[in-house]
């Protein structure tokens, strides 16, 4: 007989299920601690249950569906694997569908992604329904290339990313240590995560701060450490019917904080007018003038550093673009680029 | 995930692949592994070779055979499919295919909402739907899609495009007459790459500065030697010769996120946790405007041609202001 050291735990795994995939009936189990190698070795019997225990657990984890029946039809007990419930459906992909998934693939490649261990065992799973020839795939692959994030990343944020992922899906509560942006205070929170955005390469969790008992919006990359998410057998929060994280990732900076909201007025001149109209996010509206200068419409909300925030979507019109109204956002607006100026002086 | 369970969630989907395509090639399996195919070659066959049921005799192990660059596996009936998506894996995949860009009208649009759909019928319609709102990118302007269904049909057809291109550092447009090679989406950017005829040189461009594209009749053929592959990286300017160094200093404020996002190798880091990041770049106009994205927080601090340059762009923008 083996001992449990000689038999690694994805050997020891791999082969159980197998063992239960085959077997045409639940199996006892005694049968297993005799018969499959990661179980039938010299340890004691308690010590064997509970490896035995251990893995069913994390079997189920990944989706695994170990199950156990008292006494079925023919009267036997046993585990099995319900093949109905554990088998991928035939998906019957078109072409165009397979494609969209090369291209996918593409962004999972190299690890380098976030989500990357989530999205490729999905595309994986996916792929024996492909009907595409490696040739085709691999002339797809060289068209069209996806890259979803930016900067370092380093394996525990994709860690984060993959846990965060699984929590938001089955509603689960997370806890972690986060550090805002404008201080290095590292706060615990303790959050029902509602949806995870994406956006301009950054990830972002939306959710219900526990503590604050309001909506707040995480950035991934600054949360410290590993994101602790709670076991449970069932979900364990609601998500607000209509919620919608469209509508909080696509939220620009001049609108989180200050007075009550009001429209603000952007002239932009001719030669870049047309690039305004064709890029307008929700919410946002754009007048085109007979002299090919337009007028950009967007919320606000009165803080003393407004100008400041809509200087992260204005600087690429630099020189071109001038705010209108309120007047007290277009006095803020030159005194702060007067100010910016004299710097250079 | 530790890491037995997270070989296992990979193996117990790559085995009814190469049984389902005897002789598949290494390549294509380390493809979807996220390896190198010389890596995949060691590790799979060594992998699996012990993994069997009960009595284990020869043909109760899974049987893996390599005949050069391919690879075919044998006696692993029981793992005829992959295991089903789980919740996390669709949550992943619909997030991923959310941010595809848009082709309104075009097929790929229709793959996209037909891969929801199959989804749907994999998992079951409500949890699908119900995730779908909780899991999302940022919507891309619908006038990209008409643009981007016209550069794939370039790009598939091998058609020379006229482009109407907006050069930020210029502040100008001009007429280009491009050879599409491949679109990239970089960070929710989406860009052409293609050799620019008239200044003889691979180029990219960002389709939301395109004012208008026409298709051309003339067909090329494309570089056996290009590839896509080499545009992915977190970085997307590819450094020249001509190349200055600029330094920007950030403010505490800004300076964490500008660490976050920077090698460490261009980050000096100086008292009263300011940074300072220095950038090759071929366009002073670039600097300038990155660092007023930053307002308060960012300073240029050199080289003298830089703030120069930073000098001019304000008193131009303020002149607009009529101040």
């Amino acid at each position: 007989m083996l001992t449990e050291e000689a038999v690694p735990k994805f050997e020891r795994l791999m082969n159980l299920v197998a063992f239960l995939l085959a077997s045409p009936e639940p199996v006892p189990f005694a049968s297993i601690r005799k018969l499959v190698v990661g179980y039938s070795d010299t340890a004691r019997e308690d010590a064997v249950e509970k490896r035995f225990d251990r893995d069913k657990k994390e079997l189920r984890e990944i989706g695994i569906p170990v199950e156990y029946v008292q006494s079925d039809e023919q009267g036997r007990d046993g585990y099995y694997i319900p093949r109905e419930q554990y088998f991928h459906t035939e998906l019957d992909l078109t072409q165009d569908e397979a494609s969209v998934l090369v291209m996918l693939a593409n962004s999972a490649r190299g690890g380098s992604d976030a989500i990357s261990s989530n999205l490729r065992s999905a595309l994986l799973k996916m792929a024996i329904d492909s009907p595409l020839e490696e040739e085709v795939a691999n002339a797809i692959a060289q068209r069209r290339v996806h890259a979803f994030t930016r900067g370092k990343r380093d394996r525990a944020v994709l860690d984060n990313l993959d846990r965060l992922v699984a929590a938001v899906a089955g509603r689960r509560v997370v806890r972690f240590r986060y550090r805002k942006a404008d201080t290095k205070k590292v706060t615990e929170r303790t959050v029902h995560p509602f949806g995870l955005g994406y956006r301009e390469g950054e990830w972002y969790l939306v959710g219900e701060d526990q503590e604050k008992k309001a909506l707040r919006q995480f950035k991934v990359v600054r949360i410290q450490g590993q994101v602790s998410v709670k076991k449970a057998r069932a979900p364990m929060f609601r998500v607000p019917a209509g919620f919608d994280i469209e509508e909080h990732i696509e939220r620009p900076p001049w609108e989180y904080t200050g007075g009550k909201a009001e429209v603000a007025e952007i002239r932009f001149h001719p030669e870049v007018a047309w690039m305004v109209a064709e890029n307008l996010a929700p919410g946002q509206q754009f007048d085109v003038k007979p002299d090919g200068s337009g007028v950009l419409r967007l919320k606000v909300r009165r803080a003393p550093d407004t100008h400041q925030r809509l200087l992260r979507y204005l600087a690429a019109f630099s020189g071109q673009c001038a705010v209108t109204s309120p007047a007290w956002l277009r006095k803020q607006a030159v005194a702060h680029l007067k100010a910016l100026r004299a710097r250079y002086d | 995930m530790a890491l037995p369970l997270a070989k296992l969630r990979l193996y117990l989907s790559l085995i009814p692949l190469l049984r389902e395509r005897p002789g598949i090639t290494f390549k294509e399996v380390a493809d979807h592994l996220g390896m190198s195919p010389h890596a995949a070659q060691r590790e799979i066959p060594e992998a699996l070779m012990l993994c069997g049921v009960p009595p284990y005799m020869p043909h109760d192990y899974i049987a893996c055979y390599t005949e050069e660059d391919r690879v075919t596996v044998r006696f692993a009936d029981h793992f005829k499919r992959p295991a089903r998506i789980t919740l996390g894996e669709a949550a992943a995949l619909l997030l991923a295919l959310r941010a595809v860009p848009p082709a309104r009208g075009a097929p790929q649009a229709r793959a996209v909402a037909g891969l929801v759909r199959k989804l749907e019928h994999a998992l079951g319609t409500g949890d699908v739907r119900r995730l779908a709102r909780r899991i999302g990118s940022r919507r891309r302007p619908s006038a990209l899609g008409k643009r981007l269904a016209l550069l794939q049909q370039a790009l598939d057809e091998q058609r020379e495009v006229e482009v109407d291109y907006y050069t930020q550092r210029r502040r100008a447009l001009s007429k280009r007459r491009v050879r599409p090679y491949a679109l990239i989406d970089h960070l929710g950017q989406v860009y052409l790459v293609g050799r620019d005829s008239l200044r003889g040189k691979e180029l990219t461009f960002r389709i939301d500065r395109m004012r208008a594209v026409t298709l051309t009749e003339k067909r090329f053929e494309k570089p056996k030697t290009f590839s896509a592959q080499r545009y992915r990286r977190p970085d997307f300017y590819r450094p020249g010769p001509m190349d200055v160094e600029a330094r920007v200093r950030f403010a505490p404020a800004a300076a964490r996120h500008i660490r976050e996002m920077s090698p460490t190798a261009e980050l000096d880091e100086k008292a009263g946790g300011f940074v300072e990041r220095r950038v090759r770049t071929d366009s002073l106009r670039w600097v300038v405007d990155w660092a007023l994205q930053h307002g308060d927080d960012a300073e240029v601090k050199g080289p003298p041609a830089a703030r120069a340059e930073m000098r001019a762009v304000l008193d131009q923008w303020l002149a607009f202001y009529g101040a």
